[in-house]
């Protein structure tokens, strides 16, 4: 008898690893688990366990199509795996358009701004938010999550504060992150900054991953063989992931502070040439010693390979390149990558999307725009999408889940930095993108030695303050 | 019924108009063509003028008179000038290597050469490409790490160059590549005109005891003189306009040593939402070219003239 308990929960529990990875259906699902005599109440609470607890058909926009603008970053794939599912679940027909970050923003410019859009749902990078929602161009969204949210959607309680106060709600009024208004829904994904490093070279040398910017810089000096970088970075000139990933990440675990005053008051000033600032830079200075000669020209993807092929020891980079990196067929090192916070205290900038209706969408199509969003903002969606294509995900629930991180063991610390992710200071204004561009273009002059780090950031400061002024945000 | 004398006058005054033609007809003949460049040339013309002396704020979706302001920052601004001194160099240093060897390979290949039609086909093949592949083609050619053109370096014993990366090399690499793939559109244009001369003046000049090369010198290039100013000036505008290489190869870096107006333009325009001072240089781009491209055909006017004085 035990036995049978035994095989039953044990087909059980493969039902439901196949139910979160998405190669059963949640009707399936039910089927099996009725055959296997498991009563509704265990059923339900199985469902619910799994993150599609709330998958009810909802028919009700059944004919509809709804446009969507997602971003080419892995999302759509998951998306367009769905979008069977979401016709078959909800009769409804999704368009979806993907594009890059930068021709996105373009295209999400030009839609909000006409009279009516031609996308239904659009996402929205965290570092756009104030100038999008900021600009009164998104539908909030309050009535819909109080209202319409499917069972088991766990809204708020399933996401971070934090990524809620940067991609969720906002105060047009004030034009400032966080308040009581919700324009977006955290997602398709999120994601922080990490340090992914060799394991096997770690225990070959005797070390543990730094939790200090000196143990770093060691480590990188002991590691830099012929063969492989002790380090690397993304050092590319006017690449914003040098600033954000690199230098932001040893600013602010080095104690720094990056902007002075607020926008409101008009006296937002850069702390650009603060010893914290200098000194984060002259650390990537020094780190450059011990990285590939061609450094200087690496972006996210030039990293990401060169770590994969097996030429890096260890680098700061977004936590979402987990999935080339622990894929074997892309990756000569998936088995010997291991993951760890940042040195120091363990802080990183927060990353991450959000995804909300635009006012001027058609009006006809708002509620089931909302199921979409619901739909794929939703734990079912977000934990076959990780599982699939490993993007980071953007709720507790997937980042904590052991079922998770049985399958992608680095899900749990790219959580942890998830959690207590820093809102960019300047994200809350329009020019963020090209202050960010604006210091990384400087400072790659004191990477490529023609200019100190002390110059480099003055630069940089001088470069602010004049953006700034032209914002009106500085008198 | 035959055109009168008067009729020829009137024709070739251009103000005449054909006995059948009426106003309808030259609506509809003209028309479309009108409409086009008032659309597409004419409207973004104006409109972005108007751009170049606003500010474009965001969050209000609104736009703001600020004079001049657009200009004065650009002329203000170190940034810009080093801009500008880098399209000036990707011009003139890229087309005057276009030129010279474009012409030198079309003289080269008139030699009538077994296999020659092979090759110059091969030849050829880069200006086929688009050139944000042949940035991103390129990139990896050169990249530091497995890229061929380093690789043997290091075997020759040179070492690494930093290609992309040394902001004194960058600006050169980015001459090379444009070279490379423009280099036969000069070839193309010159060895055309090549095989159209009139033969008799070279076979003169053979019976008069010319050599090959005074018969270079003397008789082909200046006889090659229109095409070869057309290909430079064909080339000087598409090179004074540098985008895509620049985005596919560097990006504009290392700094901002290979950024070139339209680089700086579409950051400024796409990147960080800033129209009104994209617009502006664009207008100096706009400016800076017609001025070139008249003083250019000035000089071929007057050249010409006196040559056939």
């Amino acid at each position: 008898m035990d036995e049978q308990i035994d095989r039953r929960d044990a087909e059980a529990g493969d039902a439901i690893g196949d139910l979160v990875t998405g190669t059963m259906s949640r009707d399936d699902f039910i089927r099996r688990m009725t055959v296997l005599g498991f009563s509704a109440t265990a059923i339900g609470g199985m469902l619910a366990g799994a993150g599609v607890a709330g998958a009810a058909t909802d028919r009700r926009f059944a004919g509809q199509t709804v446009s969507i603008l997602v971003a080419a970053e892995g999302d759509e794939k998951g998306v367009q795996d769905k979008i069977p599912e979401i016709k078959k679940r909800f009769g409804i027909d999704v368009k979806m358009t993907a594009l890059p970050v930068g021709p996105l923003n373009e295209k999400l410019s030009q839609n909000v701004k006409a009279p009516t859009s031609s996308f239904d749902a659009i996402m929205v990078l965290g570092f756009t938010v104030s100038a999008f929602v900021g600009g009164g161009f998104f539908d909030p969204l309050n009535k819909y999550v109080k209202t319409k949210a499917p069972k088991g959607y766990d809204f708020p309680h399933d996401f971070p504060a934090g990524e809620l106060q940067y991609v969720g709600y906002y105060d047009v009024k004030h034009q400032r992150f966080g308040g009581n208004t919700l324009y977006l829904i955290p997602g398709l994904h999120g994601g922080s900054v990490v340090l992914y490093y060799r394991k096997d070279l770690f225990a070959k040398a005797g070390l543990r991953p730094p939790t200090s910017w000196g143990a770093y810089l060691n480590a990188a000096k002991k590691l830099n063989t012929g063969g492989v970088a002790g380090n690397s970075m993304i050092a590319k000139s006017g690449d914003v992931s040098m600033f954000l990933c690199d230098w932001y990440t040893r600013f602010v675990n080095m104690g720094g502070i990056l902007m002075s005053g607020s926008p409101q008051t008009k006296n937002y000033r850069p702390r650009l040439t603060s010893p914290a600032a200098v000194a984060a830079l002259q650390h990537m200075v020094e780190c450059v010693k011990y990285a590939s000669p061609g450094v200087l020209s690496y972006d996210f993807t030039v990293s990401t390979n060169a770590f994969s092929a097996g030429q890096t020891a260890m680098m700061m980079i977004w936590s979402t390149i987990a999935g080339p990196v622990y894929n074997p067929k892309t990756s000569k090192v998936a088995n010997k990558t291991g993951v760890a916070v940042p040195p120091g205290k363990g802080q990183a900038v927060r990353g991450g999307w959000g995804m909300g209706i635009p006012k001027n969408a058609k009006a006809e199509n708002k509620d089931a725009a909302w199921t979409v969003i619901a739909y794929l903002t939703s734990k079912e969606w977000e934990r076959y999408q990780t599982l699939k294509y490993q993007t980071d995900p953007t709720r507790n629930s997937t980042f904590f889940s052991p079922a998770m991180n049985a399958k992608l063991p680095y899900l749990s610390t790219a959580g942890k930095v998830f959690q207590k992710a820093r809102i960019l200071e300047i994200a809350s204004i329009p020019e963020t993108f090209e202050l960010i561009t604006d210091a990384a273009v400087e400072f790659s002059a004191a990477l490529n030695g023609s200019a100190t780090a002390a110059q480099a950031c003055k630069k940089a400061n001088d470069k602010w303050i004049s953006v700034l002024k032209r914002g009106g945000h500085l008198k | 019924m035959a055109a009168t004398a008067g009729d020829a006058g009137r024709i070739r005054s251009g103000r005449a108009r054909l006995p059948t033609q009426g106003r309808g007809e030259v609506l509809l003949l003209l028309g479309p063509c009108a409409v086009y460049l008032a659309a597409f040339s004419i409207f973004p013309l104006v409109t972005s003028l108007v751009r170049s002396f606003q500010d474009y704020n965001t969050q209000a979706d609104s736009w703001r008179w600020v004079g001049l302001d657009n200009y004065s920052q650009l002329i203000h601004s170190s940034e810009f000038w080093t801009v500008v001194e880098n399209t000036v160099l990707l011009t003139v240093v890229g087309v005057t290597i276009q030129v010279v060897l474009g012409t030198a390979l079309a003289l080269f290949f008139n030699q009538q050469l077994r296999g020659a039609s092979i090759v110059r086909g091969i030849l050829i093949l880069p200006m086929l490409l688009t050139p944000i592949v042949v940035g991103l083609m390129w990139r990896a050619l050169l990249d530091p790490n497995w890229g061929l053109l380093n690789w043997i370096f290091v075997q020759i014993g040179v070492g690494q160059v930093g290609w992309l990366s040394d902001p004194s090399v960058a600006l050169w690499t980015l001459v090379v590549v444009d070279s490379w793939q423009w280099t036969p559109f000069v070839f193309v244009i010159v060895y055309a005109r090549l095989q159209a001369l009139p033969q008799e003046v070279f076979e003169a000049g053979s019976v008069d005891g010319a050599s090959w090369f005074q018969r270079t010198v003397y008789l082909t290039l200046p006889l090659l003189a229109p095409a070869i100013v057309f290909a430079a000036v064909f080339r000087a505008i598409d090179a004074f306009r540098t985008f895509d290489l620049v985005y596919g190869l560097t990006n504009g870096g290392p700094g901002t040593s290979t950024t070139t107006l339209s680089f700086q333009a579409f950051q400024n325009g796409f990147e960080f939402q800033h129209y009104g001072y994209a617009s502006a240089i664009s207008y100096v781009m706009v400016i800076a070219a017609a001025i070139g491209i008249t003083l250019l055909f000035k000089v071929v006017k007057v050249r010409r003239l006196e040559t056939t004085a």
